[in-house]
Formats: C-alpha cells, sequence, structure tokens
C-alpha cells in the first residue's frame, strides 16, 4: 500500500484562498470590461 | 453520463431557490418590528437547516423521477461472458458472534460456489473470540472439503483498525487478486450479485470500486424492523436520486462493495493525520476518504443502486444505533480536516460535507430551537394604541398567519415529500407492492414508520448534538465491537440512558406552557417525543412486538414475504450453530488437537514483543493451574507466544 499525501487545510490556508479570490475575482474580470470599453 | 451537469446544475438551482424562497419568508415574519439580533440568528440557522431539508427533498424528487422514467442509473457496459478475473471476499472480523460470522461466510461460499476465495480477516482482541474462530473455520474447513478456499488470519495488533486490517490483507496477498469484495460482519451478498459486479469490474476497467447497496432485513425487534421496512421502502428512491446525480463520483460505504485491488492498493493507503484525536491521528470513518482518493487519481466510484442481493442488519435497538452513531459521528467530523483537503475532486468534498451535515445538523436545530424558544419567551406584543404626537392613533394589525402556514407547509412537504414519493414509486410496481405485503399494508406502515420517525426525531437530536458537542471538546471514543443480536432492553438501563432527555423535555415543556402558552402547541410534536423517550426506547427493542407486527402484516419487506436464499441460509445455520464446547482460551492448553491448530495458525505470526519475565511468571502461573486469575492480555500475549505454549 502506497500511503497519500492529505494536507489537512487549516483555517488559515481557507481564509486565504478565500481572500485570494476575493483579491483576484476583479483582475479576472477586468479584460472582459476593458474589452467592453474597447467595443 | 453526458448529461451528469445539467442535472446536477438542476438540483443545486432547485436547493437554492427552494431555500431562497423560504428564507423570504421567515425574514418577511421576522421583520415586520425590525431585526434583532437573536432574530438574525434564526434567520441564518433557519437557512442552513431548510437548505439541508430542501437537499434530501430534491435528491427524493430526482431519484423518484428517474424511477417512474426508468433511467438507466448505473451507465456501465454490460458484463460479457465468464470472467477468468481472480476475486477474494474479504470478511475483516473484530470480537464478532463467531456462530454469526461463520453461518455468513458459509450461506455466501454456498451461494457463490468455488469461484471465489474467503478470507476470515480477524482482528479479535479478545483471547476466547480467537480460540473460537480457529476452531470454528477448521470445522468449516473439514465441512466444505478442498474446494472451499476459506482462510484464516488473525492479527496480534489491531494497528489502523479496519482499514488497517484490509491494508494487512493487501499488503500479504493484494497481489493474488484482481479484486476484493468487503463484506461486514453481518452483511451477506449472493452469488448471483457478486457475479455481476465482477463481469461489470471487468467490462469496464476505469471502475476501480461499485458500491452495491445493502438492503437492511434479518431483524425481529420492532425498531429494527421498521428501520427496515423504511429502507426497503425510502432506500430505492434515495439511491437512485444518489446515483442519478453523483454518475463516476461515487461513494463507499464500507462494505457490500467491490474494489480493485491494484487501484486500491495504489491510492488507499491512509496517511495518519497530525495532531492528538478525535481531530488527528488515524482516520476513523476511511471509506468515504478511499472513495474520495480513488476519485483524486481519476478511477472511477459507481453505485449499482439496483442490482439487489445485498444485505446487512440494522441494529436491533434505539440504543445501539446511537452508539454505532457515536462512533460514525466522530468519524464524519473528523472528515472536517479532510474536506478542503488538497486535491480532491468537488463531488468527494460533497460527499464528505453531507456526512459531517447529518450530525451538525443536529446541535444547529437544537439552537435554532432554544434561540425561538427565547425569542417566544421574551415576546412584547405591540401596545394596542401609540400616539403621534398627543393624538391616540391604532396601528395597523399586522398578521403573518399566512407567510407562517406556508413555512410550516414547506418544511411539512421538505420532510414528508420523500416518503410519499417513495410509497409512490413502490406502488407503481404491483411486484414490489406485493413483496411489501399489498397497498394496504404498505400504507399503514408508512403511517405508522412517519409517527415513529416524527417521535424519535427529537431523541435523535438531543443524542446527536451531545456527541458533537462532546467531541468537539475533545472527548475521544474507542470502537467496540457492536451488538449485532435482538434483545429487548433492559427498562433500568434504558431509564438511565434517557432520563435525561425526559427532564429536558418536561422541562422545556413547562418553560412554553408558562410564558408563552401561544406557542405550546407548536412545539408538541417535539416534546411529545422527549416525554415518551422511555417507553418508545423499550417498547420499541422488543423482538416480541416486532413479530406481533409482522403477524399483523406491517412492516413487511421482500425477504419476509419471499424469503432470501442466502439470508434464509444464514440464519438456519446460526440457528443450529453448536459452539464448539466453551470456546475459552484454556482450550489452548488443555486440548492437543486445539493447541495444534492453533500453533499451526500461529507459525507465520512474529513472536510478541514482550518482557521475558512476564512470559516466564505467565508459564509458571499455567503450570500451577493458576489460570482463573488472568486478565485478558494475560491470555492474548500467552496465546500470542508459540514458544511457551510448546514449552508447556
Amino acid at each position: 500500500m502506497i500511503t497519500q499525501s492529505l494536507v489537512p487545510w487549516t483555517p488559515g490556508r481557507i481564509v486565504a484562498a478565500l481572500f485570494m479570490a476575493l483579491v483576484s475575482a476583479p483582475a479576472l474580470l477586468m479584460p472582459a470590461v476593458i474589452n467592453r470599453r474597447r467595443a | 453520463v453526458p448529461d451528469i451537469a445539467p442535472r446536477r446544475w438542476l438540483y443545486l438551482f432547485l436547493v437554492l431557490a427552494s431555500s431562497v424562497a423560504a428564507v423570504t419568508q421567515m425574514a418577511g415574519v421576522l421583520q415586520f418590528d425590525g431585526f434583532t439580533i437573536r432574530e438574525a440568528v434564526i434567520l441564518v440557522l433557519f437557512a442552513i437547516l431548510f437548505a439541508w431539508i430542501a437537499s434530501s427533498f430534491w435528491l427524493a424528487v430526482f431519484g423518484a423521477w428517474a424511477r417512474f422514467n426508468k433511467i438507466n442509473l448505473l451507465p456501465l457496459k454490460p458484463a460479457s461472458g465468464v470472467s477468468a478475473a481472480r476475486t477474494a471476499i474479504l470478511m475483516p472480523i473484530y470480537n464478532e458472534d463467531v456462530a454469526r460470522v461463520f453461518s455468513g461466510v458459509r450461506a455466501v461460499w454456498e451461494s457463490a460456489g468455488a469461484d471465489f476465495d474467503f478470507y476470515i480477516l480477524s482482528d479479535s482482541t479478545n483471547p476466547a473470540n480467537w480460540v473460537a474462530e480457529e476452531l470454528e473455520w477448521q470445522k468449516l474447513k473439514n465441512q466444505l472439503g478442498d474446494t472451499a478456499h476459506i482462510f484464516y488470519r488473525h492479527r496480534p495488533r489491531n494497528t489502523g483498525r479496519k482499514a488497517g486490517n484490509i491494508q494487512d490483507f493487501c499488503e500479504n496477498w493484494g497481489q493474488l487478486y484482481d479484486y476484493m469484495v468487503i463484506l461486514d460482519a453481518d452483511s451477506l451478498m449472493t452469488g448471483k450479485t457478486l457475479t455481476q459486479l465482477v463481469g461489470l469490474m471487468d467490462a469496464n476497467p476505469r471502475a476501480a470500486l461499485i458500491q452495491a447497496p445493502a438492503q437492511l432485513v434479518g431483524r425481529n425487534s420492532l425498531f429494527a424492523r421498521i428501520q427496515q421496512f423504511s429502507s426497503s421502502v425510502y432506500g430505492p428512491v434515495h439511491t437512485a436520486g444518489l446515483a442519478f446525480l453523483q454518475g463516476a463520483d461515487g461513494n463507499y460505504w464500507g462494505h457490500n462493495a467491490i474494489i480493485r485491488v491494484h487501484a486500491f492498493m495504489q491510492h488507499c493507503g491512509l496517511p495518519r493525520l497530525p495532531g492528538q484525536p478525535p481531530f488527528g491521528g488515524e482516520i476513523m470513518s476511511h471509506d468515504f476518504i478511499e472513495a474520495a482518493l480513488l476519485r483524486r487519481a481519476g478511477w472511477e466510484v459507481w453505485m449499482a443502486p439496483d442490482i439487489g442481493g445485498s444485505f446487512e442488519e440494522p441494529p436491533p435497538t434505539l440504543l445501539d444505533y446511537l452508539i454505532r452513531d457515536r462512533r460514525w459521528c466522530q468519524g464524519n467530523l473528523q472528515h472536517l480536516r479532510i474536506v478542503f483537503a488538497q486535491g480532491l475532486a468537488l463531488p468527494s468534498r460533497l460527499h464528505l460535507a453531507m456526512g459531517i451535515m447529518s450530525y451538525v445538523s443536529s446541535p444547529l436545530w437544537l439552537m435554532l430551537l432554544v434561540v425561538s424558544v427565547i425569542d417566544m419567551m421574551s415576546f412584547k406584543p405591540i401596545p394596542p394604541a401609540s400616539y403621534i404626537g398627543l393624538h391616540p392613533s391604532l396601528p395597523l394589525s399586522v398578521s403573518h398567519a399566512a407567510e407562517l402556514v406556508i413555512l410550516v407547509l414547506a418544511t411539512l412537504v421538505m420532510l414528508y415529500g420523500p416518503k410519499l414519493l417513495a410509497v409512490g414509486a413502490l406502488l407503481e410496481s404491483p411486484e414490489a407492492t406485493r413483496a411489501h405485503g399489498g397497498t394496504g399494508a404498505v400504507l399503514v406502515s408508512a403511517l405508522w414508520e412517519s409517527l415513529f420517525a416524527t417521535l424519535m426525531a427529537p431523541i435523535v437530536m438531543l443524542q446527536h448534538s451531545w456527541f458533537v458537542f462532546s467531541i468537539l471538546m475533545g472527548m475521544a471514543t474507542g470502537w467496540n465491537a457492536q451488538t449485532r443480536t435482538d434483545r429487548a432492553l433492559p427498562l433500568g438501563l434504558v431509564a438511565r440512558t434517557f432520563a435525561v432527555h425526559t427532564i429536558i423535555g418536561v422541562a422545556v415543556g413547562v418553560l412554553l406552557w408558562r410564558y408563552a402558552p401561544d406557542s405550546f402547541n407548536w412545539f408538541l410534536p417535539l416534546l411529545a417525543g422527549l416525554w415518551l423517550a422511555i417507553p418508545l426506547v423499550v417498547v420499541s427493542s422488543s423482538p416480541l412486538l416486532g413479530e406481533a407486527a409482522r403477524a399483523d402484516r406491517l412492516f413487511l419487506v421482500p425477504s419476509e414475504t419471499h424469503g432470501s436464499k442466502v439470508l434464509g441460509r444464514a440464519h438456519a445455520l446460526a440457528n443450529s450453530h453448536q459452539a464448539v464446547a466453551a470456546a475459552a482460551p484454556e482450550l489452548v492448553l488443555e486440548d492437543a488437537r486445539v493447541r495444534d491448530l492453533h500453533l499451526a495458525l500461529l507459525a507465520e505470526t512474529p513472536a510478541p514483543v514482550a518482557d521475558p519475565l512476564k512470559l516466564w511468571s505467565l508459564r509458571e502461573r499455567v503450570r500451577r493451574g493458576d489460570t482463573a486469575a488472568f486478565s485478558r492480555d494475560d491470555w492474548t500475549l500467552l496465546l500470542s507466544d508459540s514458544e511457551s505454549l510448546k514449552a508447556l
């Protein structure tokens, strides 16, 4: 049997992931807005 | 499954839409005099709990829809031809009733034939069980002859519990097999089902696991017969809903499933979680995690809702049911650590989250009730007259009766709708209806079952809340063998266990009656369950009442009306079973035949790591005939050491 890695997420990692999502969402949406303006 | 995504989106939409609608109604009721913090808490708890019951309601709707439309719920390639695969049937046991274990193995062997190899994987720590298992195994081998490949293995230490037991099998014999089927000590499968599962695995090389949902069967107590009935009538709609939505993202329920050994060996070695129990240490509920790991590695995990021929026995009483739930609760709460683990597929995370929620919903419900009761008791009616400046003005009377009735009706539909749908789906098939005793019997039984489930719900809720609380406070539990025999519970034991529930019920009743008499009736169904907890548990544990209900055609299931060959055979064998003398560890010392067998089986086990002085003192005590005071550990140590046994 090969022991699998299961990285249990800590509360800190979950908060960090949510924060990253929050920060990156505008950046991800930005190109669409820019494209619309150009059009 | 090509159209699985639209199914899932529709499901998500329906759950969310119905929850949003209910929460909006609730907010309308609560906000008429502005929101207080208490009301905001009520609204949040209500939202979570309503979404939870809505998710099982819509699951049942999807399941019933799939049943009515005869959707193929297992879209795998059908088996073709005779299989050349080698399959092992594993029965991991841990201090289980020896007669039942071996009767079950024999019944499955007789049904499945000699194509399968059987492994009885014992983790028993009780030396009397250990010796009895060896003798029973030898007896079974002698009775069945050389064609039967039935092996017995005892582990000196039950490292890793059941998951460790299976892992030990894989490491020692896994290479010899293509597939393994895991049985529980009280589960049975027919040869036909086993052969079908093997064929399906052959034809679908991407499938790593196929779960055959087990029907609950074989018990006589009223409690167990009600469980059997509800699983038989409501189960098919539930499993159809699950299969319809999960596709190849299925789950594993620990037994009655076939597994591709090499996939399991490559991807299901469980790590120890960092930290202390209950959240760290060995993974207790390993099955969900193993399914999630297989999915993470790209293997398919399926459920075969209609395969049949897969059985297990329910706990005989509510007390036993709750003892099992204590373990499952701890196992599922431990999944809080894993539900966000890296790399798992989203459906696997949902399986884990739903497992957690099935216990966490209880304390949430309890909190909702407590906050609501406090809110009602502190409710101040708006004075009939108020003043604008100096002029009295009558406020418009505000009634929320309509919204409240809608909310209550919606909740009742969510709770009882799945039962109605399932009964509808059952009655559509004349054959299934007959197997449950006919239309009248099904309807009357379903009514009684609903009443019983309603009364049980607050008892179970209180108990689950306590489990969750105690586990979060760090009180870990052991993993004891289950009671697997029918027994009428003694009143004293039940009264001690459920006195707290009764007292809480009476206290809340008095408080409500005194301070919020208008709301009293709303709480009556909940309070009634608590008031009646002790008599309910005692009465429902009675095998006599269970049999009386059967004579009245109540709670009939197909295995009772039509019989089931493998089940009947297992029961007949267990009933006619004659224990091998008073199986006790002393036999190894007294009976040369038993000792030879024990030593032969011990030959491949390494000697125990023990203090030589301790072993010497045990031997000396045996020589003096002073074994009466031997503890369990003394016996285990002595029986594990072949050198000592040979010396005696």
